[in-house]
Order: C-alpha cells, then sequence, then structure tokens
C-alpha cells in the first residue's frame, strides 16, 4: 500500500520552506520520510508537518551532551553532538531515529514515554524501528541495552501493541498490553 | 520484581552505564524473562524468537562499558528454555500417544 502522497507533498512544501535547515540535511530528511511512509503509511504525519515548519537544527559540544543526537521537543530543536559525529556512526540511521521521535513527539513526550516512566523502552523501541527502516552501516552500536530490551518486550507482549501505543502516544495502551501479556504491573 | 521496576531498572541503566563504564543488560533481561516465565504464556514459539535474539558479551567487546556477567545470565534463560521446550515435547508426545490408544 502506498503512503498519503498528498501529505507528503505538503510535507515537502514545508520543509523546503524551512530557512533553519540546510539543502543537503532537508534532501536527507525528506527522503528519510518518504521512506517512513512507505512503510507505516497508517501513521499521521500532521504532527510532523506542524513542528517540521520551524524546526531547527544545532551543533553542541560533548559537554552539553555525550549522545551523538538529542531531539527536544518542547523547543524543537535536534542537536548533534559534532564530536561524536566524527567517531563512525551511520549519520542516516541517526537522522531516521531522532525523526521518529519528531513525529512521535507531543508536548509532554515522545512515543510512549509518559512523564519519563518509559524512557528506555522508548529510546529501544525507537531504535528498533529505526533499523528497520533504514538499517545501520556503522561502526558502532547506537543504545544497544535498550533496542535488546525492548525486542524481547516486543516478543513477549507483541509488536504490533508497542507500534500501536508507540505512533498514539498511548501509555496507557501500553500498560494494558502489559497485562494482557500476563505480566504483573 | 514487577515489569514497571524492572523498567525502572532499564532507565537508570540508560541514564548512568556511561557514566558508571558498566552495564546491567544480563540482570534487565533476566528480570524481562522471569516475568514472562511466570505470566503463564510462555511458548515454543516465543521462546524461540527470544533465543534468537539473546546477546553476549563478545558483542560489546570493543564498547568502553563492561557487560559482566550478561553470559551467565543468559545461558540462565537459554537451559530454561531447553528445559521447558523438552517438557513441552514430552507432553505433546504423550497426549498423542494418550489419543492413539
Amino acid at each position: 500500500m502506498l503512503g498519503d502522497w498528498n501529505m507528503v507533498d505538503v510535507i515537502r512544501e514545508t520543509l523546503y520552506s524551512n530557512r533553519n535547515i540546510s539543502d543537503d540535511v532537508k534532501d536527507n530528511l525528506f527522503e528519510l520520510i518518504i521512506v517512513f511512509n512507505e512503510r507505516f503509511p497508517e501513521v499521521s504525519l500532521d504532527n510532523l508537518n506542524n513542528r517540521l515548519m520551524s524546526l531547527k537544527i544545532e551543533k553542541v559540544s560533548k559537554y552539553l551532551r555525550r549522545t551523538i543526537s538529542y531531539y527536544d521537543f518542547r523547543k524543537n530543536i535536534l542537536y548533534f553532538n559534532i564530536e561524536e559525529i566524527k567517531k563512525g556512526y551511520d549519520m542516516k540511521h541517526i537522522l531516521m531515529f531522532e525523526l521518529l521521535n519528531i513525529i512521535t513527539s507531543t508536548k509532554h513526550h515522545t512515543g510512549f514515554n509518559l512523564d519519563n516512566k518509559f524512557e528506555a523502552l522508548n529510546v529501544g523501541f525507537t531504535e528498533i524501528l529505526a533499523n528497520y527502516l533504514v538499517g545501520n552501516n556503522g561502526d558502532k552500536f547506537i543504545y544497544p541495552d535498550e533496542a535488546i530490551s525492548a525486542n524481547l518486550i516486543s516478543i513477549i507482549v507483541g509488536a504490533e501493541n508497542l507500534h500501536i501505543s508507540y505512533f498514539n502516544n498511548d501509555a496507557r495502551y501500553l500498560m494494558e498490553s502489559f497485562v494482557k501479556a500476563g505480566l504483573k504491573l | 520484581m514487577k515489569i514497571l521496576d524492572v523498567l525502572e531498572k532499564s532507565n537508570n541503566n540508560y541514564k548512568t552505564r556511561e557514566f558508571r563504564g558498566e552495564s546491567q543488560l544480563g540482570e534487565i533481561i533476566y528480570n524481562i524473562f522471569e516475568q514472562y516465565a511466570n505470566s503463564g504464556n510462555m511458548s515454543l514459539e516465543k521462546n524461540e524468537q527470544i533465543m534468537n535474539y539473546l546477546p553476549s558479551e563478545n558483542m560489546f567487546s570493543d564498547e568502553k562499558i563492561a557487560y559482566t556477567g550478561l553470559n551467565e545470565k543468559v545461558e540462565q534463560i537459554s537451559k530454561y528454555f531447553k528445559e521447558y521446550a523438552l517438557n513441552k515435547n514430552l507432553e505433546n508426545d504423550n497426549a498423542l500417544v494418550k489419543k492413539a490408544s
């Protein structure tokens, strides 16, 4: 099934109108948005479109942020650690990871990570999705502990339940899935 | 330990392992497995999937973080699943024999 190509056209318009982002990053982002939309056509891109209007991309040093990248959903800024970039990461994978965070952002959290209760699981599931969508050709693992744990939980409670919870920002659905799988809260 | 406690442990591991220089992944996956084992919903199919994705310390040999104890925990889980599969097959065989007679 093809994605919503009208929405993709709208997003292209929005993205390329954003003066905060360089042309090559826009091209890379747009390519990934198409990949995402083709694999997950049922996921709404309205939120992404809104955020792309004013998204900023900034570089930070390792003293402010140790991880390779970080999306601040409150400020709508995507940060990249300039020292880490040189260390053999697959930047396509990293960008897809953060695109998923942008797509699933609300005013309060990303994915199903309500009140930071499911922070590691959310990171792990995002990493699994990024791997699924674009693979990882880099020299370094990205959040391996979290991806391994999320994968186990996904097998136990059902990947489709994590998927629904993640893309609908529904932590309650996640907890209900745990209960249905027989796990004690 | 309940699943929310395990996830809290996972959150803590995510935030602090680089600073501490060591990972609690072995304990975490064992705790997840315990939850699953106690759920009453084990199946051969899920067990096989889980077995395929269990990690090893070798995977992290280039990392600056220590994954001490991971292999031991994975071995415990593998042993449990093998015994489960053996018992399940015995149960199935007995059921077939009973049906045939």
